[in-house]
């Protein structure tokens, strides 16, 4: 997957000069914090699916 | 470009995949192996019956209606769907016990839902439903209809009564039939 420059407002591929140190120390670590966001989510429907599967649907007893 | 390189990126995104992937796999294989290991999984039962006939022979006539117990210690409950009743209106089983529900229709297609449990099934004239289970607790578990079967459909509704084990007594006639009070 090719990976476009990031462009600045002016419509011109932003260089890394044009970077701020602030912006370039958040870029350098994009994955940790998307990883964060992702892995909480997730995490949070993986709990509630079990206890939705275990608390409530095995408890209503089996039928086939 | 500033930041983790386009490689980085790529390998951050295929280890996702593979935690999803993952996950998935886990929720599939809970899925498969709670089904087998506590016999769940949608009733499945292809038997015919002659809908213009059940009130006069067969299983379904008025005097085989209700609970009987079966030789190998399960219950079996039989009973009609038609508009806009369940036929006996309450079906009383034991708890803790393996029930067999066999029903259908004389008329149009009906659905059973017992609320509170995982039993559910559409019921099809012509066709016989039969859905196993077990009651763990003794109470009255309402039963609606749960598919629009024409203008009375909301009163459609019966009650399974589930009493303890040791308090589930056939009459004279091998059968168990019990009345709806303060409904």
């Amino acid at each position: 997957m090719a990976l476009k420059q990031p462009i600045a407002p002016s419509g011109l591929p932003l260089d890394d000069a044009e970077l701020s140190p602030e912006l370039k120390r958040a870029l350098a670590t994009v994955p940790r914090g998307a990883f964060a966001v992702c892995g909480v989510a997730v995490a949070l429907l993986f709990i509630a699916w079990l206890i939705m599967y275990f608390g409530v649907f095995l408890q209503r007893g089996p039928v086939s | 470009m500033a930041g983790s390189s386009e490689r980085e990126i790529q390998r951050a995104e295929l280890q996702w995949g593979a935690v999803m992937a993952g996950a998935v796999g886990v929720l599939l294989a809970i899925v498969v192996v709670g089904s087998a290991a506590a016999t769940l999984h949608p009733p499945s039962n292809v038997e015919r019956v002659d809908p213009a006939s059940l009130h006069v022979s067969g299983e379904f006539v008025d005097g085989n209606l209700g609970s009987t117990q079966n030789l190998d210690g399960s219950v079996t409950v039989r009973f009609i769907a038609t508009q806009f009743s369940f036929v006996p209106r309450c079906l009383e089983v034991p708890a803790d016990t393996p029930v067999v529900m066999r029903t259908t229709s004389p008329d149009v297609i009906h659905a059973l839902l017992v609320t509170g449990t995982n039993t559910d099934t559409m019921i099809v004239p012509g066709y016989v439903s039969e859905v196993k289970t077990r009651f763990a607790a003794p109470g009255d578990y309402r039963m609606p209809c749960t598919e629009f079967c024409g203008p009375g459909h909301a009163d459609m509704w019966s009650v399974v009564r589930v009493v303890p084990r040791a308090e589930w007594k056939p009459d004279a006639d091998d059968k168990v039939r019990c009345e709806i009070t303060n409904q």
